[in-house]
């Protein structure tokens, strides 16, 4: 038994390899991109000692970086006072998965302390017709509910974690309040959700402060097929030419005809669903 | 009973543009870093200025949706409307077959990239027979010529004409947003099956832009 599973991977395994495009992205790195959302100051971000975005400014986002996977120090110094400086956000140990599409956000902890966090991005296929909606609480701010078009949607949101939905894709009207009150905290803001799109918002800055915002990140691509298109209904112009039109076939449309006399002819409404 | 015998025709009316979102409650997860040990650590090139941007939702670009299409070779000259799906994740398709729908979420015409989708009804119980019945009769080479809203012809050649059964219509591929930019028409072909009120397989064109 062992012996044939042995053979059978050592079979699979070049088989695998082979199958893999040559100008594919290795399968051990990682998307990653970063969010800067602490209000006030203009950074230098360093990964295991490299400085990799020099002069960063709050309320922006990189475009997506591919890295190796693996385990990453990230320091976060104000700009230009890196890399013997003391670090104004330092994250050991950031672990960024292979194949993982992930946004590395440098923001203020509930308590207004600078931190970063590591949100895995969902990148799995949508409906088609659908777009993807996620909301993350990376602001010096309590627990909040995210409404969308007036309805609380996301409720008891805290720092530094997300909550996701899919939906039709269209414009939907969000805002933020205190979780479980009508205190609004943000927006409303219109958010038009491209179909096949993640629009991943997140509220950043400091209540106490009174610089609270929305950034924004989308990831396309994400787009699926419709499951089928239905051209045609009435058979007229059938390949099989035995078939029965419609109008003689419908021994249903018949017995529905019945149905509905003897319904109208008992007094009920005739207001029938037809 | 009454929703098989409406069929799509008659069916609810085209998907509102506006989102609904029911209210869910949704389990939040921590995302915070987790701790591990720096070993190993991968090095960074730092060669190149990373791009960023400011981190604002920019409004959806909407194409000029096209409005009419030609297939002068089979006598096909139809209106297009925007389309999108229905519920049942179906294409949602004009009720009557004169009118075509375009695949508004896809690209419009001229594509950069990807698949333009335009697709209508064969025939109709109320309506009868539309002119895509004609798609089935077109030839390799014929000209395509689409109208956009702003009057814009853009022209095509056929490349490609299929009759395939549905269950093995690789919508994937007719639907893709990536690749070659290309026209595809779709219909409905083949037998006709009375229970399910549907036809065995979808007639496809494909196009390219010439």
């Amino acid at each position: 038994m062992r012996r044939s599973v042995i053979t059978g991977l050592a079979l699979a395994v070049p088989f695998a390899l082979a199958g893999v495009p040559a100008a594919a992205a290795s399968n051990a790195d990682a998307t990653v991109s970063v969010l800067h959302g602490v209000p006030g100051l203009t950074v230098d971000v360093f990964a295991n000692g490299d400085e990799i975005i020099p002069d960063f400014e709050p309320g922006t986002l990189t475009d997506p970086l591919t890295l190796p996977a693996g385990t990453y120090d990230i320091q976060i110094f104000a700009d230009g006072e890196g890399p013997d400086g003391d670090p104004a956000i330092e994250a050991a140990g950031v672990e960024v998965p292979a194949g993982a599409n992930a946004t590395i956000v440098a923001h203020l902890s509930e308590a207004g302390d600078p931190t970063a966090s590591v949100f895995v991005n969902d990148v799995s296929q949508l409906e088609a017709g659908q777009a993807r909606v996620t909301v993350r609480h990376t602001a010096a701010a309590p627990a909040v509910d995210v409404r969308v078009n007036g309805t609380p949607t996301f409720e008891g949101l805290t720092n530094p974690n997300e909550a996701s939905a899919d939906v039709d894709a269209g414009t939907i009207e969000a805002d933020v309040v205190l979780a479980g009150t009508e205190d609004v905290v943000l927006g409303p803001a219109d958010l038009d959700l491209a179909e096949g799109t993640s629009t991943i918002v997140y509220a950043w800055g400091s209540a106490e402060d009174e610089n609270l915002d929305l950034a924004v990140q989308t990831i396309s691509g994400l787009n699926g097929a419709p499951d089928g298109v239905p051209g045609g209904e009435a058979g007229l112009v059938a390949d099989d030419s035995s078939a029965t039109p419609w109008y003689i076939g419908g021994g249903m449309a018949l017995a529905l005809l019945v149905a509905f006399a003897v319904f109208a002819a008992r007094g009920r409404p005739t207001k029938a669903q037809l | 009973m009454l929703v098989a015998l409406s069929g799509c025709a008659d069916g609810p009316p085209a998907a509102a543009d506006r989102a609904v979102v029911q209210p869910v409650r949704v389990d939040v997860t921590a995302s915070e870093p987790s701790p591990a040990a720096g070993i190993d650590l991968p090095s960074v090139s730092s060669d190149v200025e990373v791009p960023r941007s400011a981190a604002t939702l920019e409004p959806v670009e909407r194409a000029e949706p096209p409005v009419r299409v030609v297939v002068e070779s089979v006598d096909i000259d139809a209106e297009i409307i925007p389309v999108g799906v229905e519920d049942d994740g179906q294409m949602e398709l004009p009720a009557n077959p004169d009118t075509l729908g375009w695949y508004r979420y896809g690209p419009s015409v001229p594509a950069e990239a990807g698949s333009t989708v335009i697709a209508g009804h064969v025939d109709s119980r109320r309506f009868g027979v539309g002119p895509l019945a004609a798609l089935q009769r077109v030839e390799t080479g014929a000209s395509v010529v689409v109208t956009t809203s702003t009057g814009e012809e853009v022209f095509y050649r056929v490349v490609d004409v299929q009759s395939i059964a549905k269950r093995n219509v690789p919508l994937d591929e007719y639907f893709a947003r990536e690749g070659e930019p290309r026209l595809v028409m779709i219909t409905c072909g083949g037998d006709f099956d009375q229970d399910s009120r549907s036809y065995s397989d979808n007639v496809v064109v494909t196009a390219v832009p010439s």
